[in-house]
């Protein structure tokens, strides 16, 4: 492997535990308002740290901007998921945990 | 009747093909769809009609992303990355310790943002940023959700904001 395909590998194996500590958010968190902090943050970093390192992988400028293109996309749905779900639970009446 | 119908869609192109020049919306579409295809010339008989038709029937409306100042772009990008790592290892941090230390709360945020496009980015920008969550975008009042130092999380908003309406080319006024 070359250097660049390392530092791609490194990447991906560093975004894993990402999407793992989010979804162990959403077990462990006790109300739909704090999921929703772990599930949009963690896996905001952790697609982004994964599409990088396939990015570098690749060595294909091509396939690299597609990665980024999707990590965009994927972004821009989980944040504008998040406030849908949020605004959602509080108009059903949900109270936030702990407040 | 035909000449109707085609001075009904020479008006809708002119309305559509408002805001960023069309040259540069040629020169996007064929940088997307170079991505999509990853550069397949053979693609190209698809891909000139598919780049020429979303270029001459804008989708995006006037008044949405066209009017970020582009050379702010890549600073404001900077520092989303960095607020994005921040984000994520805090909330990973919460989740990992036994105690899953969190106080969250609901505060109210006075906007300081006044367009419309702005506001929208910002309140979706904040559900990425640390320990913040926007529960409901209203006209006067922000109201957050925040998953535990309230204060911090609330500076940083303040900060974030600023850094928005530079994107936007905004002038707000100062944090009293």
């Amino acid at each position: 492997m070359t250097a660049l395909a390392w530092v791609g590998a490194s990447l991906v194996a560093l975004g894993v535990p990402f999407f793992l500590l989010g979804t162990l958010g959403l077990l462990r968190f006790p109300d739909v308002f704090t999921r929703l902090h772990a599930l949009a943050k963690a896996d905001n970093v952790g697609l982004g740290l994964v599409c990088f390192g396939l990015g570098l992988h690749s060595g294909s400028l091509a396939h690299a901007l597609k990665l980024a293109l999707i990590w965009l996309l994927m972004v821009i749905a989980s944040a504008v998921g998040a406030g849908l779900v949020a605004r959602a639970a509080i108009a059903r009446g949900v109270k936030p945990w702990g407040v | 009747m035909a000449l109707r119908t085609l001075s009904r869609l020479h008006s809708f192109l002119r309305r559509r093909t408002r805001g960023v020049g069309v040259f540069e919306r040629i020169v996007a579409y064929a940088i997307l769809w170079w991505i999509l295809t990853e550069g397949d010339v053979r693609s190209l008989a698809f891909g000139i009609p598919a780049i020429a038709a979303a270029a001459l029937i804008n989708p995006f409306a006037p008044g949405g992303p066209r009017a970020w100042r582009l050379a702010r772009g890549g600073p404001f990008f900077a520092v989303f990355a960095w607020l994005s790592v921040r984000s994520a290892v805090d909330v990973a941090a919460r989740v990992i310790r036994p105690a899953r230390p969190i106080d969250p709360a609901v505060v109210d945020y006075p906007w300081r943002l006044q367009s419309g496009s702005a506001r929208q980015f910002m309140a979706n920008l904040i559900n990425l940023m640390p320990g913040t969550l926007t529960i409901d975008p209203g006209e006067q009042l922000l109201v957050l959700h925040v998953l535990g130092g309230k204060e911090r999380a609330l500076s940083g908003i303040r900060r974030l904001e600023e850094r928005v309406a530079g994107l936007f080319g905004e002038e707000i006024p100062a944090h009293e």
